[in-house]
């Protein structure tokens, strides 16, 4: 897993040099149109990791599949992240544009109610006692929550909003900024999946661990006594 | 570039903090997995230790013939 980590963290870079380096500077802009190419690559790698908490929780309902409840706990989280960092980046964008930090339009009301749909998610999953309820309660969560997902993004069409509207479907982007754009777009939905893959794994390895009475009968101290 | 470096690096700190965190956290708990699993179950039953704590009873009480120490039973 380390060598997939390794390969995100080197597509990031190449990323970032093709984001500082080889895309122009915008012109009405300026520099801090850049923050646009990782802004809403991690806005897509959300919707993805969504999507994937939402496939996550049919096939636990529907299968009952330990595996497919682990896959939703993973992907909400990293769509989480992801998430905080759509919303950071695009306050730093907009302070310095539209003069404010934030403004209660559409698209960033909708991303914030996002962003505590899935918050709400993982406090449920640590605040429940694990168990079937627990992953059944989630996967509740996590299908209904993933409406929001289609309201954040055609919000800017819906209705009269603030926030720039859809630049790849209207041809706005010149080559090298598309071409920038795209290649972010796939590194950051790389970055997602390897970071699925380890919290997977992660997950596993702590539904395996035994239980504290467990450890100590088996002579290890647990992690909270060292 | 005031905005767009704070940006930048408030991203590189949360992405590769989750990264790096998410890495140590798989391998702390790969390596308790591999302790435990490595240990006896309660009892010294079957495990990989469960030869050893064999060898080291005496005979008659699970102990290997001619390992331990020679006391005679009463």
């Amino acid at each position: 897993m380390t060598k997939w980590a390794a390969a995100a963290t080197a597509a990031m870079l190449a990323a970032a040099g093709l984001i500082f380096l080889y895309a122009p500077t915008d012109a009405l802009q300026g520099p801090v149109q850049r923050i646009f190419y990782l802004h809403v690559s991690s806005a897509i790698a959300a919707y993805g990791c969504f999507a994937v908490v939402l496939l996550g929780g049919v096939v636990y309902l529907w299968k009952d599949s330990l595996a497919a409840d682990r896959l939703a706990r993973a992907a909400a989280l990293v769509g989480v992240v992801f998430t905080t960092v759509t919303l950071v980046m695009g306050m730093l964008w907009a302070k310095p544009i539209w003069g404010a930090f934030w403004t209660w339009d559409a698209r960033l009301t909708s991303t914030l109610v996002l962003w505590m749909i899935y918050a709400g998610y993982l406090l449920v999953r640590r605040l429940a006692a694990s168990g079937r309820q627990a992953a059944r309660f989630a996967a509740v969560v996590g299908i209904f929550g993933f409406i929001d997902v289609p309201v954040v993004h055609f919000s800017v069409t819906w209705w009269r909003t603030q926030h720039p509207g859809p630049v790849i479907v209207n041809n706005a982007l010149p080559p090298e900024m598309l071409l920038t754009f795209l290649v972010t777009m796939a590194c950051t939905l790389f970055l997602a999946a390897v970071l699925i893959a380890i919290r997977y794994q992660i997950e596993t390895l702590t539904d395996e661990t035994p239980a504290p009475a467990a450890v100590l009968d088996s002579g290890l101290r647990p992690e909270s006594a060292r | 570039m005031m905005y767009l470096i704070p940006a930048y690096a408030f991203a590189v700190l949360v992405l590769g903090g989750y990264l790096a965190w998410s890495l140590r956290r798989l391998r702390e708990l790969s390596r308790t997995m591999g302790t435990a699993k490595a240990l006896p179950p309660r009892g010294g039953g079957a495990g990989v230790g469960a030869a050893e704590a064999a060898k080291a009873l005496p005979p008659g009480q699970g102990g290997a013939p001619g390992s331990g120490s020679a006391r005679p039973a009463p």
